[in-house]
């Protein structure tokens, strides 16, 4: 069981009857006292049915689940860890009848309908197509799904804030600095926002913004879920409340004086998630309905040189004087400069690998970037399997388009149903041959393409018995059974077909799991299979429940809007703890997000101006659309470069408060596309190196 | 018991120990996903267990004191219609207990940690502990069958012992435990249970022992059920090389929806999703 400090156990004992506000720099301790303090009531006898653990996002509840998960039973209850959409979820199914009424849904006597990320994109897409047909959003030049995002993300701003949706486009406008001509996007993107908003009255359906919106007007100020809520969570831990929003932050201020005990935690410095309506300075707000108000300032583990790091890159950042740095300074801060990208990589690895044959636990190791595309994930597995280490990864959230495995089920999809009149290409098909029969190889898998394969035909493939005896035999004829099974079972299933979720789901079973098929072992593929089933069952279940635009095939409409791209079909992919065993690599903004600390990080690529620039987004602006912007202030260049450079600083100093024990930064003289990044990471960097390391050292940078 | 430390037992989770070790380990000590069916015929099931989640949710409403004209009015099918006219007769007088719905419990047995979520708890004047539960499916299961679920056996001893902090005052004893099934489609057949002392320290050594045999089950395998039947109804059974096609259900199986509740209120926090 873990240990706490004197002070650690003070603070729990206290918030045992009073709620306190506790702040402090990440890596002082603060977690690890609302630990302490949720071991203090369970000794105290509180059941955990009457605790709850609010947190901004999932991955920060992994560490209390891990802690509950040691403790055992809480006193006959379960301790709930929740979040402000999981909160609303919950609230909206079980008190929908009694508020239903007052909303401006049209049907109040039917249930809501949920809507995930890819269904919200969907209905907004059917309700955008006329739009785009007018011409609307031509002089943004952005792909539609990047549209259908940021129209979305502006309604969620409205809700997450506390202001009407109606006023999103007049609030950017007022903003916007730059060429008029701009401004009629936003109202653009303010009609097709209404548009959806009406849309979603009419049927019910409640995207992400609405369940929000329906939290704060309509379900907290009722008594009886108010006292609901209240009734059943006696004690609350607000942990990393500086990432959460302002309308949650709302509900705290009322709910807080009303519990027996509470810890609200506040990072400083932190506010990593703005761009995400995270609103620190709201936050603070908590600090007035709170009993006490208490801040942590000394680190939990000594860190003296990584200290050091941080203010030395701190000034640089800032264009300040670097004063005397310690000698210990270069044990804690290394640099590698590759003329090319791949060879970075292998940098990286053989450096990882330095540390791993010196004793240092791999999933002490973090290697952080700006982004992590597939290629960089493979590159640097590639690298760190030679060395035997394994590598976990985490990317918050996932296409399934990307994946060959789904490519090959939809394929297999499509030619189960030639109704539907996707004819998949040859190459789809020798990549769902390749993938589908155990032992096919490419060259084998294209000639069997070649000679089965007739697109001009109702039923596009042809047994392998009307092929020559010695192509079948070029082929091998144990494959070429296999073929003819899989053949038979899908002329088999055109007497019943199913929905495109059955189907897949039946030909996982009955085929690509059989004996001599390819997704027999390969527990990756059933992963992949299991997610791209559970995101169209969400699809058509929805469909079943409410079909507002009348389609009448969802299974074909499925793949033709994901194939569209309009759907990614993305997945969150689970906040399991890395394992142990495992390097770990994450972009930069998620591995903040988990609330842990490593003894090693490699930054890597630091030339990148994804260090410092936030993504480009023409039809919203996170900052705008912020109860801290003045009305009718003009955004300037000015803001946005300090901003970013605001930004860089507080993700530096975030990401050494994690790190214990070293830092190392690679960059390479091309990045992975070719070109040449001198971003101002990259700058501050160098400008440390002129002042602490001799000419020869930095003769590459 | 080193191995569950981040695990906690369930009702669901024992009883398909008890069916096949082997699918115990699949689902929930690798957690190997397995997307293949589990029954046919698959939209039939698929509405009962929305009519049962429905139901379920209807309930929880009318025990969470939402009154019962307000939720009549989101009932579109009719057969969810009927289940509730059958309830109300029913569930009304519960009302004026002290009554918990989806109380959610843990305890620990052997030291292993253990979870339960009960449809209804009421406590009555008398300072009776009455579990309810309610059951969706078509065929009602013979009194003897539900004697001998997992489930009968571990709610009511999972309230004996987290009782005292349900009731400071007057703590839930074993002899004071009743659990209730009742059934929609069979709504003046409810079937009752009395716990006993006697009852609960059998039920202790039979869920020690269980414990127990998983435990060696690390060192010894996880064997696959003799009983090839129940593979017919098990989305592993190709994993297995027990079968292809997944077996016809004559009626819903209960523990679907079961387990779903598990999943769903235990296991998952909302995630903000853009």
């Amino acid at each position: 069981m873990k240990q706490f400090s004197e002070m650690q156990e003070n603070i729990a004992e206290h918030a045992i009857a009073e709620t306190i506000f506790l702040s402090g720099n990440a890596a002082t301790g603060k977690t690890t006292a609302a630990l302490a303090y949720l071991k203090t009531l369970r000794a105290t006898g509180v059941s955990g049915n009457s605790i709850m653990i609010l947190v901004p996002q999932r991955s920060l509840g992994i560490v209390y689940q891990d802690f509950l998960a040691k403790l055992g039973d809480f006193n006959g209850g379960i301790v709930q860890i929740n979040t402000q959409s999981g909160l609303a979820q919950r609230m909206i199914r079980l008190f929908w009848p009694i508020i239903a009424y007052q909303t401006p849904f049209a049907n109040p006597r039917l249930s809501p309908l949920f809507l995930n990320l890819e269904t919200s994109q969907y209905y907004l897409d059917k309700i955008c197509q006329p739009f785009f047909e007018k011409g609307y959003f031509e002089s943004v030049h952005l792909e539609p799904p990047r549209i259908l995002t940021q129209i979305l993300d502006n309604l969620n701003k409205s809700a997450l804030v506390g202001f009407p949706y109606q006023e999103i486009s007049e609030r950017l406008k007022s903003a916007w600095n730059l060429a008029p001509g701009h401004m009629h996007a936003y109202d653009e993107a303010q009609e097709v926002a209404d548009e959806f908003r009406h849309f979603c009255y009419q049927h019910n359906l409640l995207d992400f913004s609405l369940q929000i919106e329906i939290l704060q007007k309509y379900l907290w100020p009722s008594l009886l879920c108010k006292q609901h809520l209240q009734n059943q969570f006696r004690y609350i831990i607000y942990d990393n409340c500086e990432e959460d929003t302002a309308s949650i932050h709302d509900i705290m201020l009322e709910w807080l004086p009303k519990t027996s005990g509470g810890l609200v935690i506040f990072d400083e410095d932190a506010g990593f998630r703005t761009f995400l309506g995270a609103d620190p300075i709201s936050a603070q707000r908590l600090k007035s309905v709170c009993n006490f108000v208490h801040t942590l300032s000394e680190p939990f583990l000594p860190r003296e040189n990584m200290e050091t790091v941080s203010n030395v890159l701190n000034a640089a950042l800032s264009g300040e004087r670097i004063n005397h740095i310690s000698g210990t300074f270069k044990h804690s801060f290394s640099h590698q400069y590759d003329d090319f990208y791949p060879k970075m990589i292998e940098s990286v690895a053989e450096k990882v690998n330095e540390l791993v044959s010196n004793g240092i636990k791999p999933a002490e190791i973090a290697i952080l970037a700006p982004y992590v595309s597939d290629a960089l994930r493979f590159q640097i597995q590639q690298q760190l399997s030679k060395h035997g280490i394994e590598l976990a990864f985490h990317r918050p959230s996932r296409s399934l388009r990307e994946e060959p495995v789904t490519h090959v089920l939809l394929t297999w999809a499509k030619i189960a149903h030639p109704e539907w009149g996707l004819i998949p290409t040859h190459f789809d098909l020798r990549q769902a041959l390749t993938y589908t029969l155990q032992g096919l190889d490419p060259i084998r898998a294209d000639l069997l393409t070649r000679v089965v394969f007739q697109s001009k035909k109702e039923f596009w493939l042809n047994k392998i018995f009307s092929v020559r005896m010695e192509v079948q035999e070029r082929i091998s004829h144990y494959i070429s059974e296999k073929y003819q099974e899989l053949l038979e079972w899908l002329i088999t299933y055109r007497e019943n077909p199913v929905d495109l979720d059955i189907f897949l789901a039946r030909f996982f079973g009955e085929i690509l799991t059989q004996p001599g098929f390819a997704f027999k072992d390969n527990f990756h593929a059933a992963e992949v299979t299991s997610k791209l089933i559970d995101s169209i069952q969400n699809f058509r279940q929805g469909w079943l429940q409410r079909n507002p635009l009348q389609i009448i095939n969802i299974s074909q409409e499925y793949i033709t809007t994901l194939e569209a791209g309009v759907i990614a079909a993305l997945y969150l992919q689970s906040w399991d703890k890395p394992p142990e065993n495992a390097v770990y690599l994450s972009p930069a903004y998620t591995f903040l997000m988990q609330n842990r600390t490593v003894q090693y990080q490699f930054w890597i690529d630091i030339g990148s101006l994804g260090w410092w620039q936030r993504l480009l987004q023409p039809l919203t602006q996170p900052y705008v659309l912020s109860r801290n912007w003045l009305p009718g202030q003009k955004w300037t260049d000015f803001n946005e470069y300090e901003t970013n450079q605001a930004n860089l600083r507080r993700l530096c100093a975030g990401l050494i408060k994690r790190c214990e024990s070293g830092l190392f930064l690679h960059y390479s003289g091309y990045n992975e596309s070719g070109g040449e990044d001198r971003g101002p990471l990259l700058k501050a960097v160098q400008k440390i190196l002129r002042f602490t390391f001799t000419d020869q050292e930095i003769k590459d940078v | 018991m080193k191995h569950f430390l981040n695990f906690s037992f369930s009702q669901m989770k024992l009883q398909d120990y008890i069916e096949c070790e082997r699918r115990f380990e699949l689902k929930y000590i690798l957690q190997q996903a397995w997307p293949a069916l589990r029954s046919e015929p698959v939209i039939l099931i698929e509405k009962q267990m929305q009519l049962g989640k429905q139901f379920h949710l209807l309930a929880q409403q009318l025990f969470s004191g939402i009154p019962e004209s307000d939720i009549a009015q989101q009932i579109d099918d009719i057969n969810l219609l009927e289940w509730w006219q059958n309830f109300l007769p029913f569930a009304l007088p519960l009302t004026k207990n002290d009554h918990y719905p989806e109380y959610k419990l843990s305890g620990r047995i052997n030291n292993s940690p253990f979870i339960a979520v009960f449809d209804l708890l009421v406590i009555t004047k008398e300072n009776q502990f009455i579990i309810y539960d309610w059951k969706t499916s078509q065929k009602k299961q013979t009194r003897s069958e539900l004697k001998e679920k997992i489930q009968s056996r571990l709610y009511p001893l999972l309230l004996a012992q987290a009782g005292k902090y349900i009731r400071r005052d007057a703590p839930a004893q074993p002899d004071s435990i009743e659990m209730v099934y009742w059934f929609t489609n069979y709504p003046n057949e409810p079937e009752t249970f009395q716990y006993s002392e006697n009852q609960y320290e059998i039920d202790i050594e039979y869920f020690t022992n269980l414990l127990n045999e998983i435990s060696h089950k690390f060192e010894s395998g996880f064997e696959k059920t003799e009983n090839l039947r129940r593979c017919k109804f098990c989305q592993y059974r190709s994993y297995c090389e027990r079968g292809d096609q997944a077996g016809l259900s004559e009626a819903v199986n209960e523990e679907l929806w079961a387990e779903q509740i598990e999943n769903l209120d235990i296991m998952q926090i909302g995630e903000i999703e853009f």
